[in-house]
């Protein structure tokens, strides 16, 4: 009993060392120093080398809205801000500055919800960690139904809830990596009925538009507007939210849109 | 007359399309080099064209018509509908040409489209590789607060699929708040072929003297690779990638030498750039009360950033605030461009003639190597009679000296603790649910396998009585017991009953002959020999065993 306690207490004290040596947060605050010194480009740069890390979290997405947004480029604002929101999606603040950056930009169709409706609440990490918490439970009921301590009901039914939970925020995030929220940046995307520059156009995104994807092939992106309009667009013009494509973008001053 | 009233509506519908349509010619630059083949767009809006616009090119210029697309947007219920041709507009030659206006008819009515005007410079040198990268600041030399722009660019003459470049620390150059980072794609002909160009800019500000050019970019180069063998390539089950092959390159490097800006005199506003400025008041007669705007533009080659106009000087008979400066900038054909409009509102308190004294704004300029001084009018201001207080002024800032309130809330500042520090966890959820998951299944499978392993061991047939028998120990009784004991297992299995309850008629009673001989035969000579002493030979021994393996039915 008294080992089963000091199992537990180490294992919290190594997820605390982690969570306070988790590198986001030390690249958060060099950036946040650049900020305070009035150097946006450079903490900009510091955030966006920090979202192209594994370990990537709401805030480094939020603080990179922010920089971009003092740059003055609203729509890589929003496509940050939009990745801060599908992973921290009550978070205020990202909601606040989603706003602010939406009344800067005029004539932009109406920006599309998460690729599943819950996930305006919840994420799918924090419904597939529950499912998997629960797993977990389950597993130590299991053990101690072979002991003989409790029914195969219990672990049975917190097992199959796990499970689901589980099997339902993989889901929910297979479909927002299928289809991840897109801005158009830069200038307007022209949507065109096929994937090649030959094709017909079918109609215009203006730069800041929150779109959905619907699809992808080479270079092309199928996307959806908030008021229907769909057609492919090149994704040169396009960033899709969360998505650091061209490493370019982490240097002070970088391209807007890959070189 | 009725008559003619409507015949007159009726003209005026069918002509409505062509009075309220636009024509409108643009081309993606209007900077060229011979040989480039850019974009060439001719949008008809609000109306439908009779047929294909030609576009006719002046000698030097190709145009080459491609195609027509057709859109309706629909804004504030307005509906609005844009014919777009599409051409392809090749510089032949060097010169300076004006292309348009260019007829379009547009239901029988004839539109024009404005003039644009071009320039194709001299055939660059173009690089008889297939594929080179290049990086350059222009201009290569500036001043300290000039703004200069980094191209980055990728020359092809094979399908390059997609590049991704990293570029090196800019030390000691900052981007400014304004400007967009353009990148351009077009291609140019040579007598080797056609060219892809690929570039990009940086609009950058040079904030430290010396020299801060570039060591050189490294460029990765995705290459069509046609002629690759098609595996099955597990992330793209439809086959829609095109194959290719990754190439790196390093460009040379970008020189860049800044110089200091020379003392500043008295009353220089930062502004470091070639730079004009032209003033308008929109009105020069109001009542006392009323407010006068008058507006600064501003356009140059220097970044606005931060810069304000300074207040007008304080006379008597007026108050003077100042606005919020407007001020943006691109960066087009290679080239940065700001342009801004300060305005400064005023409001007169007093009758008479407002005459304010001009403002003199200095700059540097880049290209002259000196500061320059700009003087900026106001209009003398005919002021009447009227109720001071009355002013509608829309939208002005603090007067001088005060600070502005903001508008609405600014944009929550960054996040330096709290939960959106938790690692998302979306990409390893089916690890995470796998690993939660395991040690319950792990143990599940333990169980199962336990329960299997029991379950076989309890079906597990005992040796049988004619394996029993096949070895027999040396005692001549213990060999008899065995073999009777063997005997009668056999029959209680063949007759569902009990062994030990069998007797000797009974156990052979439901059995056919020559079995029941045998069974009966080997049971009295085992009773012989266990009760009655007789011997146990290898005839009883042998008998015994047919017995059984007959009644095992072997």
């Amino acid at each position: 009993m008294r080992g089963r306690w000091i199992a537990i207490a180490l294992s919290l004290g190594l997820a605390a060392t982690l969570a306070t040596r988790m590198p986001g947060r030390e690249i958060v605050r060099q950036g946040a120093a650049r900020m305070a010194e009035g150097d946006v480009p450079g903490a900009r740069a510091r955030w966006c080398d920090a979202a192209t890390s594994p370990l990537v979290s709401a805030a480094i997405d939020y603080n990179l809205g922010v920089a971009w947004y003092r740059e003055g480029d609203a729509p890589r604002a929003l496509a940050a801000w939009r990745a801060a929101r599908a992973r921290s999606p009550r978070d205020p603040d990202v909601a606040h500055n989603l706003a602010l950056a939406r009344a800067r930009l005029e004539g932009v169709p109406a920006p599309v919800g998460p690729a599943v409706g819950w996930l305006a609440l919840v994420t799918p990490g924090e419904v597939g960690g529950l499912g998997a918490v629960l797993l977990g439970v389950a597993s130590a009921l299991v053990g101690r139904w072979r002991a003989g301590r409790v029914r195969a009901r219990a672990w049975a039914l917190v097992g199959g809830l796990g499970l689901a939970l589980g099997l339902v925020g993989i889901h929910a995030a297979w479909v927002q990596v299928r289809h991840p929220v897109a801005v158009v940046v830069d200038r307007e995307a022209v949507l065109r009925a096929e994937p090649a520059a030959g094709a017909a156009a079918t109609g215009t995104l203006p730069a800041g538009s929150e779109v959905r994807t619907d699809g992808a092939r080479g270079e092309w992106l199928l996307l959806r507007s908030g008021d229907g309009a769909r057609g492919w667009a090149h994704r040169d013009g396009v960033r899709l939210a969360g998505e650091v494509s061209d490493r370019s973008e982490c240097v002070i001053g970088g391209p807007s849109d890959g070189g | 007359m009725v008559r003619q009233l409507w015949m007159l509506l009726a003209v005026l519908w069918w002509a409505s399309p062509a009075l309220a349509a636009r024509v409108d010619l643009s081309v993606a630059t209007r900077e060229l080099v011979e040989g480039q083949v850019v974009a060439l767009t001719l949008d008809v809006i609000d109306g439908k064209p009779d047929g294909v616009p030609q576009i006719s090119a002046p000698p030097g210029l190709e145009v080459h018509y491609q195609s027509q697309s057709q859109q309706t947007t629909s804004v504030n219920f307005k509906v609005s509908r844009m014919v777009r041709f599409q051409y392809q507009l090749k510089a032949v030659a060097e010169g300076e040409y004006t292309l348009g206006p260019v007829p379009v008819q547009v239901a029988g009515q004839p539109l024009a489209s404005r003039v644009v005007r071009l320039t194709v410079g001299p055939r660059p040198e173009t690089p008889d590789r297939p594929y080179v990268a290049d990086l350059a600041f222009l201009p290569e030399e500036a001043w300290v607060g000039q703004v200069v722009v980094l191209r980055y660019r990728l020359r092809a003459r094979v399908e390059v699929l997609e590049s991704q470049w990293t570029l090196p620390e800019l030390d000691g150059l900052v981007a400014p708040r304004e400007g967009d980072r353009p990148r351009s794609r077009y291609a140019l002909e040579d007598e080797l072929g056609p060219m892809a160009v690929d570039e990009s800019f940086i609009p950058l500000v040079a904030s430290q003297r010396g020299d801060l050019g570039l060591d050189g970019a490294m460029v990765r180069i995705s290459l069509a690779d046609r002629a690759k063998g098609r595996g099955r390539d597990p992330f793209d089950p439809f086959r829609m990638m095109t194959p290719s092959r990754t190439e790196s390159l390093v460009t040379d490097s970008a020189p860049l030498a800044v110089r200091a800006l020379p003392p500043a005199p008295a009353g220089f506003t930062g502004l470091v750039g070639d730079f004009e400025f032209a003033a308008q008041a929109d009105k020069t007669q109001v009542s006392v009360g009323d407010s006068v705007n008058w507006v600064v533009t501003v356009q140059g080659d220097g970044t606005l950033e931060g810069f304000e106009l300074p207040p007008l000087e304080a006379v008597d008979g007026a108050r003077v605030y100042q606005s919020s400066p407007r001020t943006g900038a691109q960066v087009r054909d290679g080239r940065y461009q700001a342009a801004g409009e300060l305005t400064q509102v005023i409001v007169p308190t007093a009758e008479g003639t407002l005459a304010f004294p001009p403002l003199e704004l200095i700059t540097f300029s880049p290209t002259q190597g000196r500061y320059l001084t700009h003087r900026v009018e106001v209009p003398p201001i005919e002021v009447q009679a009227g109720a001071e207080g009355e002013a509608a002024v829309e939208s002005f800032g603090a007067a001088p000296g005060q600070a502005a309130g903001p508008e609405v809330r600014d944009i929550a500042g960054e996040k330096l603790v709290g939960p959106a520090f938790a690692v998302a966890l979306d990409p390893y959820l089916g690890w995470l649910v796998a690993l939660a998951a395991a040690p319950g299944l792990g143990l599940l499978g333990l169980t199962g396998w336990e329960r299997l392993r029991e379950r076989r061991r309890a079906l597990e047939v005992a040796p049988g009585p004619s394996q029993r028998i096949a070895r027999l120990p040396e005692d001549p009784l213990e060999r008899a017991a065995l073999l009777e004991g063997a005997l009668r297992e056999a029959l209680a299995v063949r007759g569902g009953g009990s062994a030990a309850s069998l007797d000797r008629r009974a156990a052979a009673a439901g059995l056919d002959e020559p079995l029941r001989g045998q069974v009966e035969s080997a049971l009295r000579a085992l009773d012989r020999v266990r009760y009655g002493g007789a011997e146990l030979g290898a005839d009883e021994v042998e008998q015994a065993r047919q017995a059984v393996r007959g009644l095992e039915g072997r």
